[in-house]
């Protein structure tokens, strides 16, 4: 399983000759990876006639930079304004944001682009080596253990992300529920469409996105006259030694970059759990192993870290199952999909030995791109940050109505701009009464899928519930989901107890020194 | 008055329960919906809808007990907090849904350059901005962008209205 040489140095050679799309490809994904709702997949769709004339090598160039370079943009507005670019970038939300509000902005988008990066380009020349072996493990989760990962996916996502994990288990619940709305899948009959024919397919993800992160965001923002505090604002103001300490963090959590990009890359080789799972797992993941895991969430650098690099882990970890077993791992890959086959291309197995100039050039291109990507965006980080001096009086307007019409891109449904508005409310009412958002965009996304595997399940086992407890595989991940409820829950309430020993010993040694 | 003002502050301490227990509602109101409206269906039609909407109602229902028991013990009030107060951001909030609606409701007439104009207009007029230059600069400046970069350099099939179809000879992207 060795690499020939002459392919080798002809894939080199070909992917330098395609710098000149590549360079375009991913200050284009920066940009629209940094507006909330105009993801990767739409960008792609709407430009779909321009990259079917293209020559294919240079159409999936195009197409790869530009999805590998969003999944970086969507961390600008992530940290900036607390509203992620990407479902991919919801994580980085958390420390992101508030190290911006701590007046670090400068510092966490320069970690951001370098975790982003480095973990892509680290994970795009591992899989190039790893890529007939990562294959194989697509092949070994079926149906039933999908439908384990996906829920405990989601468990994790409220154990790690909300205040209340009751609450982000229910808002969960209830995206899966949002996700369930539409046809089945083997009747075609439509289920709590409300009467809307445009429901029928499903819920539209991009309008959930929009609504559930933009438009709830800005209606929450529009209480401060600007994005960061008054006080802050001063501290927000873009400096080189900001970006030279951004620089000086990166490199001391090297590691964990290296390790939260490989998270990302196994979690994108399975079908369905994307960049917004392998964020979370890798945050989680990268709090359980540090040394201060309560400095989570208070603006920690390596809560930066872990989610941008695992997000970009995922870039090509996602691509793996499309070219090498033809099911795309993603929305982005899904586009991919229909250019390839557009062109002739049969994805499988034996696209590695009929066309291995495709099958591996894709990887060399992503490679390509994050190079390119370091020498582009860390000069313009110093400029980013200034985001958040904008009023909120400019800022509020400019969101809503750019990403109102964001919604009606992807379908070129007007009901789309109307169902954006619709989850900008529920998602305005959760974050105001600590519901998790993200948990109800995941269970959103997620549930056509969890739908299409709980039901495959149930058919081999002729309706019976019992068949997902059927595989060793499974119920290990089952135990999981169990201890992610479990362990939180028996954390809170040890707290709990130290808390109450702590104020029981007080009073006590505080009489004890009146006596 | 001492007493007054100390029971207040309790009440203001206590949790808004209420608040909390919009979501769940809404989700089992909508949970409920799916399940009666697919109750005729075949099973496999049904099957997702009643896994995940079963767990949905058993774990609203652990929700409503923790509220109740919050209740019981005095530490939480049904009342709804911020969303029951009449604040000005909260006037705010309303008239920009309402412009939003507005937007969404006239864009396949007006066009998307023209809708966009206006509703940037309105917004920031409703947030407070009152400089005629400011309000008139970021109008027209987003709504040209989007024209520009969307509709003529990207051929994005935004709803066309006199703005997109006058200058479609010109430049393309009308009807």
């Amino acid at each position: 399983m060795g690499w020939d040489n002459a392919l080798l140095l002809s894939l080199i050679t070909d992917t330098l000759m395609l710098t000149w799309i590549v360079v375009p490809a991913v200050l284009l994904g920066i940009v629209v990876g940094a507006i909330p709702g105009f993801s990767a997949q739409n960008t792609l769709i709407i430009l779909l006639p321009l990259t079917l004339t293209m020559d294919i090598n240079v159409a999936l160039a195009f197409m790869v930079s530009l999805y590998c370079a969003t999944h970086l943009g969507g961390g600008i507005p992530a940290i900036l304004v607390n509203m992620p670019g990407t479902g991919g970038a919801a994580a980085t939300t958390l420390d992101g944001y508030q190290m911006t509000l701590k007046g670090k902005a400068q510092q966490a988008l320069v970690l951001c682009f370098v975790a982003s990066t480095v973990g892509g380009l680290v994970t795009s020349v591992a899989t190039v080596a790893l890529l007939p072996y990562l294959a194989q493990l697509g092949l070994y989760l079926r149906s039933v253990e999908m439908v384990a990962v996906m829920v405990f996916g989601l468990v994790l996502i409220a154990a790690i992300a909300a205040d209340d994990p009751l609450k982000g288990i229910i808002a969960g619940f209830f995206g899966l529920m949002i996700g369930a709305i539409g046809t089945d899948h083997i009747y075609g009959t439509p289920r709590a469409a409300f009467g809307f024919l445009e429901l029928y397919d499903g819920v539209p993800l991009v309008p959930a996105l929009i609504g559930l992160f933009a438009i709830s965001e800005a209606f929450s923002m529009m209480e401060r006259s600007t994005v960061v505090p008054r006080s802050s604002v001063v501290d927000t103001k873009a400096q080189w030694a900001d970006t030279l300490e951004g620089l000086r963090l990166s490199l001391k959590y090297w590691w964990l970059t290296i390790w939260t990009s490989f998270v990302g890359l196994l979690i994108g080789v399975v079908p369905g759990a994307g960049a917004s799972i392998a964020s979370f797992v890798a945050y989680q993941q990268a709090r359980m192993f540090s040394k201060t895991p309560e400095e989570f969430g208070k603006g920690f650098a390596p809560g930066v870290v872990a989610p941008e690099s695992a997000n970009n882990g995922v870039t090509s970890g996602t691509l793996v199952p499309l070219m090498a077993i033809g099911v795309p791992g993603g929305s982005t890959a899904a586009v991919m999909m229909v250019v390839l086959q557009y062109h002739g291309i049969v994805l499988g197995p034996r696209l590695f030995i009929e066309s291995p100039d495709i099958a591996y050039g894709i990887f060399f291109s992503m490679t390509l791109s994050y190079i390119v990507m370091i020498f582009t965006i860390l000069p313009l980080a110093r400029y980013m940050s200034q985001v958040v001096l904008i009023p909120t009086k400019i800022l509020v307007p400019l969101i809503l109505s750019l990403t109102i019409v964001g919604a009606f891109a992807n379908r070129e449904y007007v009901f789309d701009m109307g169902l954006a508005l619709v989850f900008g409310v529920i998602g305005y009412i959760a974050r105001k009464t600590n519901y998790h958002v993200t948990a109800i965009l995941i269970g959103v996304i997620l549930g056509p899928l969890f739908e299409q595997y709980l039901l495959r399940s149930l058919r081999i086992g002729q309706g019976d519930l019992t068949i997902l407890f059927s595989s060793t595989t499974a119920n290990v991940l089952w135990a999981f989901v169990v201890l992610s409820v479990l362990l939180p829950w028996l954390r809170g309430k040890q707290q709990e107890r130290q808390r109450k020993n702590l104020q029981d010993r007080a009073p006590t040694a505080l009489t004890g020194d009146q006596a | 008055m001492s007493v007054d003002v100390s029971r207040t502050l309790k009440q203001r301490r206590k949790a808004q329960l209420g608040a909390d227990l919009i979501i769940p509602v809404l989700a089992a109101g909508f949970t409920l919906y799916y399940l009666i409206s697919s109750f005729n269906l075949v099973w496999e039609a049904r099957a997702n809808g009643t896994v995940v909407g079963v767990t949905l109602l058993v774990l609203i229902a652990i929700q409503v007990a923790r509220v109740v028991v919050q209740l019981r013990n005095g530490t939480g009030s049904l009342g709804f907090g911020d969303f029951a107060q009449w604040t000005p951001a909260q006037g705010q909030r309303l008239m920009l849904i309402a412009a939003l609606i507005v937007f969404v409701m006239t864009i396949p007439w007006l066009g998307t350059t023209l809708g966009l104009f206006a509703v940037m207009l309105a917004a920031m007029w409703i947030l407070g901005v009152r400089s005629p230059a400011t309000l008139l600069g970021v109008a027209v400046g987003v709504s040209a962008t989007v024209y520009i970069v969307f509709i003529v350099l990207l051929g994005a099939r935004f709803p066309a209205g006199p703005i997109e179809n006058g200058l479609a000879p010109l430049f393309g992207g009308g009807i």
